[in-house]
């Protein structure tokens, strides 16, 4: 099945009106701009499918009993992921590529059978926004400062506001109901090296592994594989190991127990 | 802008409306119907759309003009995702112990980006005045410790093998996290692809690259059910 987002991305592709190549500004070789369309158009897949991740949290969240109000943010940022893909598939558009991409498949979120429901959309909701989209928000900060079109950067900035609202999604869940119960702490904490280790492979497996293509790529949002492998451990290092802790979870023991595996 | 001049055959009107590159220039003959180009109009096309065309380019160089190194970078992008995770800190408190934090509350400009609420933003810019942080310090010693100490086997130059042609196996850096093993992976890709190919994107964007990565996969991905890791 192919997903296709080009009516969709033509017509957004009309804001960005200062990209490479347009009436006055340099234009990409024809190696970087490839670069840059499989870039954006893998973030359009990346974003289109995430959606489907909050449509399980939202679920979880009625079973769990939380707020109202998180229940209508979870639906809330299933609709920013889609309208992050169609954004994405505006940038593809304005670099000349073809917004349409094969779906890839898409695994199960998990319902933690298992566990009680608070328990299992916790579970979720730390892998998600305490460990995903945290380290999204660094990412995606890093590449709003290369950014150079003014129209795409604030096309990045409006990204970034919205990754930030789901990442401080978990972390207010986590203050909200803080103090843990203690069981309930030991039991997420076994989960912890589980969620670290699934996230180090996930953005091992993506980013590219160059350190970046040159200037004018970096423009348009593609750079340094290396510098943003960096980022990846530093964040999970000084931001969500310690911020984890801090509400009773054991993550430098299951930060200890990821890095034994060698993967980082 | 809206003026007119007279051409050897006839009078040209000429409605030049500025804004968003390009600008956008209509031209019309006294009947209304489309006036044709003339040798000597051009100087007056070329004022009409080149003078526009490089304000556009002086804006764009202006955006530009402060290009942030990577230091500088890693520790913002790192200040942004602390004033995320430490909630409370990022709206006050004091006495957070999440590592980080208080350099986010050092820079407002960074949690006016990253956090969605407008107390938080608010907060933090107060925060400001107060907070004297050796944020530059952390992300020197973040980065010297990446640089270092952290030679994991895959990531090592002397983990490649090399056969005895000269050339070897091509680098397997997916697991990498840093170091000489992606530019290693470069300069094998560039021995073995001709440059500007669309076999070199490939090569060089990694081991089992699909047209997914970028500098962030971004969405979350499904999360793992509950394991225990070997």
């Amino acid at each position: 099945m192919m997903l296709d987002l080009r009516q969709e991305a033509a017509r957004l592709a009309t804001e960005l009106t200062d990209m490479p190549g347009q009436t006055g500004l340099p234009g990409l070789t024809a190696h970087e701009r490839e670069a840059a369309i499989r870039t954006w158009r893998g973030r359009m897949v990346n974003e289109h499918i995430s959606a489907r991740v909050f449509g399980v949290l939202l679920g979880q969240s009625m079973a769990a009993g939380v707020s109202a109000r998180r229940q209508t943010e979870l639906a809330e940022f299933a609709m920013e992921e889609l309208r992050h893909a169609r954004q994405c598939a505006s940038v593809v558009h304005a670099l000349g590529g073809d917004a349409q991409a094969p779906m890839p498949e898409l695994p199960e979120v998990p319902l933690h059978a298992d566990a009680g429901p608070l328990e299992a959309l916790l579970r979720n909701v730390l892998s998600v926004c305490c460990l995903s989209e945290t380290v999204a928000v660094s990412l995606i900060r890093s590449e709003t400062l290369e950014i150079a079109p003014p129209s795409l950067k604030k096309l990045l900035d409006a990204i970034l506001a919205d990754e930030s609202g789901h990442a401080r999604f978990g972390w207010s869940l986590l203050e909200e109901m803080a103090p843990l119960d203690a069981d309930l702490a030991a039991r997420l904490s076994e989960y912890l090296p589980v969620a670290l280790d699934h996230l180090v492979r996930h953005e091992l497996a993506h980013l590219p592994a160059h350190d970046g293509l040159g200037q004018a790529a970096a423009d348009v949002g593609v750079c340094s594989g290396v510098a943003a492998r960096h980022l990846l451990r530093d964040t999970i290092e000084t931001v969500i190991v310690p911020g984890l802790e801090r509400y009773g979870l054991a993550a430098h023991a299951a930060w200890r127990q990821v890095q034994g595996r060698a993967v980082v | 802008v809206i003026w007119a001049w007279a051409t050897r055959f006839e009078l040209i009107l000429t409605l030049l409306i500025p804004g968003p590159s390009p600008p956008r220039v209509y031209v019309w003959q006294r009947d209304w119907t489309p006036a044709p180009y003339h040798t000597h109009d051009l100087p007056c096309f070329f004022l009409l759309v080149r003078v526009p065309e490089a304000w556009q380019a002086q804006r764009h160089e202006v955006a530009m003009s402060h290009r942030p190194d990577r230091a500088e970078i890693h520790r913002r992008a790192l200040r942004a995702a602390a004033a995320v995770a430490s909630f409370t800190a990022a709206c006050g408190a004091a006495d957070t112990t999440v590592a980080g934090a208080a350099d986010a509350a050092a820079d407002a400009s960074d949690v006016a980006v990253a956090a969605a609420d407008q107390t938080a933003t608010a907060d933090a810019k107060n925060d400001v005045a107060t907070a004297e942080l050796p944020a530059a310090d952390v992300a020197a010693d973040a980065l010297a410790d990446v640089a270092g100490t952290d030679a994991v086997a895959p990531d090592d130059a002397s983990d490649v093998a090399l056969s005895g042609d000269g050339h070897g196996a091509k680098p397997d850096c997916t697991t990498a996290p840093n170091g000489p093993c992606c530019p290693l992976l470069g300069a094998w890709c560039a021995a073995e692809y001709p440059a500007d190919s669309q076999a070199a994107t490939d090569c060089q964007f990694g081991p089992g690259f699909n047209g997914s990565t970028g500098c962030s996969p971004w969405g979350p991905p499904a999360p793992p059910a509950m394991a225990r890791l070997a």
